[in-house]
C-alpha cells in the first residue's frame, strides 16, 4: 500500500481544506480528512483506490494504473512540487522567481500550473511578461 | 487564461468542502509531505517498506487506524 500523508501541522498547498491544519499526528494528503482516499493498494502490479462510482457508497476499485505508471505519476508530482518550492524560496518580487513560476505554469500539469499561477499573480511587476 | 485557471482552481478548492471525497494521485503527490510504501504487521501498525518522499526510514512503524485491516 502506498500512502500520501501530511505531517502534523503541515499545510496543504493545492487544496484548501476547511479548518486549521491538525497538529495531531499524520493527516491524509487529500484534504478530505479521510485516510482511505489518500492511499493506493497494490496487488500483482495493479493498483486499487477508494472512490465512488455512481450513487453507490465509495469503495475500493481498480485504479487502472500499473504500479510503474503510478510511480511515474508520483515522481512527476514530486519533481514539480520541488520546482515550486525552489521558486518560492526566491524573493517574492524577483524576476528569477517569476520566471521559474512561469515555467511551471507552462509545464503542462494542471496542479503545478494552477499553484504557480496563484503565486505569480502576487509577484507584482516582476511577473510582467513572464506568462504569454 | 489567468481568469480561467483561477476559476477552475477555485472549483478544486471547493472539493475539500462539499463534494464526495475521491483519490487523485496528482493532488496527493503534490500536497503530501510523506509518501510511503507500507505493509501491514500482525498488530495495528504498518511497517515502512520504502520512502518515496519524506524522511521516515524503512522498518519504522506507524499507526493509521483508518487503514488498519479489520480483525
Amino acid at each position: 500500500m502506498t500512502v500520501f500523508l501530511l505531517r502534523a501541522g503541515a499545510q496543504h498547498e493545492f487544496l484548501s481544506p476547511q479548518g486549521s491544519p491538525s497538529t495531531d499526528g499524520w493527516q491524509p494528503a487529500n484534504g478530505f480528512g479521510d485516510m482511505r482516499f489518500s492511499a493506493v493498494w497494490l496487488r500483482n502490479g495493479e493498483s486499487f483506490a477508494f472512490f465512488q462510482i455512481g450513487v453507490e457508497e465509495a469503495g475500493l476499485h481498480d485504479f487502472s494504473l500499473t504500479e510503474q505508471e503510478l510511480r511515474h505519476q508520483i515522481d512527476v508530482g514530486i519533481q514539480l512540487r520541488v520546482s515550486l518550492d525552489r521558486a518560492l524560496e526566491l524573493p517574492a518580487d524577483s524576476v528569477a522567481r517569476a520566471v521559474q513560476l512561469a515555467e511551471l505554469v507552462r509545464a503542462g500539469d494542471f496542479i503545478a500550473s494552477s499553484s504557480a499561477l496563484k503565486y505569480l499573480s502576487t509577484s507584482g511587476s516582476a511577473a510582467g511578461g513572464c506568462v504569454a | 487564461m489567468i481568469i480561467a485557471t483561477l476559476v477552475v482552481l477555485g472549483s478544486f478548492d471547493g472539493l475539500a468542502g462539499g463534494q464526495e471525497p475521491f483519490f487523485h494521485v496528482g493532488i496527493c503527490s503534490w500536497d503530501a509531505t510523506d509518501i510511503l510504501v507500507l505493509t501491514p504487521t500482525l498488530g495495528k501498525a504498518f511497517r515502512v517498506v520504502e520512502t518515496i518522499k519524506g524522511d521516515m526510514e524503512p522498518g519504522e512503524l506507524l499507526v493509521l487506524d483508518e487503514l488498519a485491516p479489520p480483525r
